[in-house]
């Protein structure tokens, strides 16, 4: 008996288990032989594997280790942390891979010492202090906030403070308009706009759209902003899609958290882009994770940026914790959105577009996935949906701020 | 100034309030249409008629360039499109565009998701709009529309009443679902009771002629009991000739002693069977005589003590030879018992009150009374009144007493000796 990807079903194969849609519907019984209707059927429900009884003829299934070689060096490399592995296979198999998975990985200078002459990194406290926050940059943010919590707040004043700033009124309709939210292109203004989408989704992508613009100033020979943010965005629907599965309604909330995964990091590099470079540098050279270098160049990561920061950056408490704790092991085995960020992290990193700053993979936490409910299977669709959607979405973002 | 402000402020929410008012006016009365399917009979309307009005209401809403719908497949849950018309082009288009939202696992998302979900068509410009029809707990099946960019202007909360209309179409086409499978189910109800009552029908023919068989057999099976017991009062009856043609002076004293034998049985409260037994074991009681050469049972004179010897030898001999057969009655045992006496002094094993059998005690009583009552080659008839006495004297010591006063009741009926001693 063996596990077989849908991909990989080939018609004859008899099966051990009952199929069954996600409904609960019995789509083939076990003991019957798949018939290529079979697998369309089994694609329409996004059932990813079937188990099947092997016969003795059938010899173990082909791994794709050769076409992987012909990879980029720079894309084996990415994966060279990451433990040996059906995932693996399915990460490094080009078909995962997007158009531009590589482009934008340009090795960093390579530094003989951790800190050059007369490059002193802020301290945490320091660089928590000289970074204003959104708020500081924009201003309608911080009004969208105080009416917020006013208790005679609504949704008229909302629309008219957003209003106000007529950059952010653009591009809240382009956004609530695209594909991502749903609705079809046709809000024509914003107090429609705050009707429909509600107060707190809002100022989520109000949220979004400061920091995009915010840190739009940001120029760096190793990190294009344009990059960084397609990469945030990879994380955003990586973490949307795997919500999905548990949490059925609210994925703004996975999708905003996915935005705002490394906002830390560029905390860093506005600040000390010398100090990240560095930083870039000893993680490219000594194959370590950027955090993990960061802590040797700057004693602190910047993700302890973030953690600080969440406040100002008016990301929820809950999913800044979420965010904070994607990479501590209990918590990822514990807590759902912590899981969701560390496989969407991995994932964006591993397949996705653009480029925030790491060279490797960060390798799954054991037992994530169960704990989610995906098998590698399920993962190869989630990939393929993801590929259908970043182009729409990216678009939507990112369209007429960096060209 | 400020006040100034303020007006215009409070000018500008009650011209909003106004305009959100009059909106959410309109999405009642709307949502309340959508909803409503009652036009439809749900008795006669089949999947296809409910389809149809949806289209025609989603149609309403957003101009769809073409559209259609998915519905599952109860037998394979596979995915195939409904009947309701559409031009070729379009249903080809639409299945194109299907088969590569299946092929990138965007269906099964959109699926997973009560809302539309918009992707950019993957052929020609356009969007395709999709939305799963479902209720809370079954998924029946998938919208897809394709929207031209350029054509209509919508009004955004359109997609909203999308889910209305698709979930209500959903609930309705489960209850068209559920409707004919109990439909079905009466029907194989009705078609199991048909059968049964027709193999009721054949069974209570069955038991009928079975019954006739059985009755059939049964009375045959009677009549070849009463040829069998036929058969063994011939046997018996022959047996008693036997023992009689050696025995001229005995003759008729089995006979005799069987009836005044068996009149006592059922006086001292033997059952019927038992009588019957009693009956025919003294048909045979002296059979061992046969062995007893006819001189000596012949002999006018007193016996010699070998003679004698022999002579009390017959019980014995009868015993032997009727054991073998297979009586429904212990005849061997009361024909071998019939000369033990109550006290012991009886032969051929000395047995004592209750170790001889009820029958044997009837037959002993019935042997002594014909014998005083008879002519005996060595002696005439004593008399009735000398088997009395006999009886008297010896009531309780040879002879059982019951069997005695039974036997005594007996005797002094009017007409005892013609009855019993002829």
């Amino acid at each position: 008996m063996r596990i077989v990807c849908v991909d990989s079903l080939t018609e004859g194969m008899v099966t051990a288990r009952n199929l069954l849609s996600s409904d609960g519907r019995l789509i083939l019984a076990a003991g019957s032989a798949i018939k290529k209707r079979h697998i369309e059927t089994m694609r329409c429900w996004g059932i990813s594997e079937a188990c099947i009884y092997q016969s003795d003829k059938e010899s173990s299934p082909v791994k794709t280790e050769a076409s992987a070689k012909e990879l980029p060096y720079s894309i084996r490399r990415k994966l060279s942390f990451f433990p040996p592995s059906d995932l693996k296979d399915l990460l490094m198999s080009p078909s995962s891979l997007c158009d531009n998975s590589d482009i934008f990985i340009n090795p960093p200078p390579v530094y003989s010492d951790l800190k050059g002459k007369g490059i002193v990194p802020f301290s945490l406290q320091d660089i928590i202090s000289v970074e204003p926050g959104l708020s500081a940059f924009s201003p309608v943010l911080s009004k969208i906030l105080k009416v917020l919590s006013s208790p005679d707040s609504s949704a008229v004043h909302i629309a008219r403070v957003v209003s106000g700033d007529s950059a952010m009124a653009l591009k809240i309709l382009r956004l609530v308009n695209s594909p991502l939210y749903g609705f079809s292109r046709h809000i024509k203004s914003i107090s429609q706009a705050v009707a429909i989408i509600g107060s707190k989704d809002l100022m989520n992508i109000a949220i979004q759209i400061s920091s995009i613009n915010y840190f739009k100033g940001i120029s760096s020979s190793l990190i294009d902003m344009k990059c960084f943010w397609e990469h945030s965005i990879s994380c955003a629907i990586f973490a949307r899609i795997l919500a999905s599965k548990k949490m059925r309604v609210d994925d703004s909330y996975y999708f905003i958290g996915g935005m705002c995964l490394n906002l830390g990091r560029l905390v860093t590099l506005r600040h000390m882009p010398e100090v990240f470079e560095r930083s870039l540098s000893h993680s490219w050279k000594n194959e370590t994770p950027l955090k993990v270098s960061e802590g040797f160049v700057m004693g602190y990561s910047s993700d302890d940026i973030s953690k600080a920061l969440f406040e100002k950056w008016f990301i929820p408490a809950e999913l800044g914790e979420a965010l904070f704790m994607r990479s501590d092991r209990d918590s990822v085995l514990s807590d759902i959105d912590s899981a969701v960020f560390h496989v969407a992290e991995t994932l964006a990193v591993a397949v996705g577009d653009g480029f925030a700053g790491d060279y490797f993979v960060p390798p799954l936490i054991d037992g994530v996935l169960d704990f989610l409910g995906y098998s590698v299977n399920d993962i190869r669709i989630i990939i393929s949906q993801f590929k259908r959607q970043q182009r729409e979405v990216i678009d939507a973002f990112l369209g007429g701020v960096f060209q | 100034m400020k006040s100034q402000d303020i007006s215009e402020e409070l000018e500008y929410q009650l011209k909003f309030l106004k305009e959100r008012h009059r909106f959410v006016d309109k999405v009642l009365d709307l949502s309340l249409k959508l909803n409503d399917f009652s036009m439809l009979s749900i008795d006669t309307m089949s999947s296809s008629d409910v389809l149809k009005e949806t289209l025609a209401r989603l149609n309403k809403l957003l101009y769809f360039h073409a559209a259609h719908f998915y519905l599952v497949d109860e037998e394979d849950c596979n995915f195939y499109p409904s009947d309701i018309s559409i031009r070729p082009d379009d249903l080809y288009r639409i299945n194109r565009e299907k088969d590569i939202l299946v092929k990138d696992g965007s269906f099964a998302w959109a699926l997973g998701r009560n809302r539309p979900v918009l992707f950019s068509a993957a052929e020609g410009k356009g969007t395709i709009i999709l939305h799963s029809i479902s209720t809370s707990n079954r998924t029946m099946g998938m919208f897809i529309g394709i929207i031209e960019k350029e054509k209509g202007e919508l009004l955004d909360s359109h997609l909203y009443f999308m889910t209305v209309i698709l979930n209500s179409a959903a609930s309705i086409l489960q209850y068209i679902e559920l409707y004919s499978t109990v439909q079905k189910l009466n029907t194989k109800l009705q078609n199991k009771v048909d059968q049964l009552t027709s193999s009721e029908k054949k069974l209570n023919i069955y038991k009928a002629r079975l019954e006739k068989l059985v009755k059939l057999r049964t009375s045959e099976l009677g009549e070849s009991n009463q040829r069998l017991s036929n058969t063994l009062s011939g046997v018996i009856d022959a047996m008693g000739k036997i023992v009689e043609l050696r025995d001229p002076y005995t003759a008729g004293h089995q006979r005799r002693v069987s009836t005044i034998a068996s009149a006592l049985a059922c006086r001292i409260g033997l059952s019927e069977d038992e009588v019957e037994g009693v009956r025919i074991a003294g048909l045979v009681h002296d059979i061992g005589k046969i062995s007893i050469p006819a001189e000596i049972l012949t002999k006018p004179a007193k016996l010699g003590v070998l003679e004698l010897q022999m002579v009390q030898g017959h019980p014995k001999s009868g015993y032997e030879m009727l054991r073998s057969i297979d009586f429904p009655w212990p005849i061997a045992d009361m024909v071998l018992q019939h000369h033990e006496r109550v006290d012991g002094s009886g032969y051929p094993d000395g047995l004592r009150g209750d170790q001889i059998l009820p029958g044997s005690q009837c037959l002993a009583v019935a042997d002594v009374v014909e014998a005083i009552s008879s002519h005996r080659p060595y002696r005439p008839s004593l008399g009735v009144d000398r088997a009395l006495l006999e009886l008297q004297e010896n009531r309780g010591t040879l002879y059982d007493a019951s069997v005695v006063d039974a036997c005594v009741c007996l005797i002094k009926e009017p007409d005892f000796s013609l009855k019993y001693l002829n």
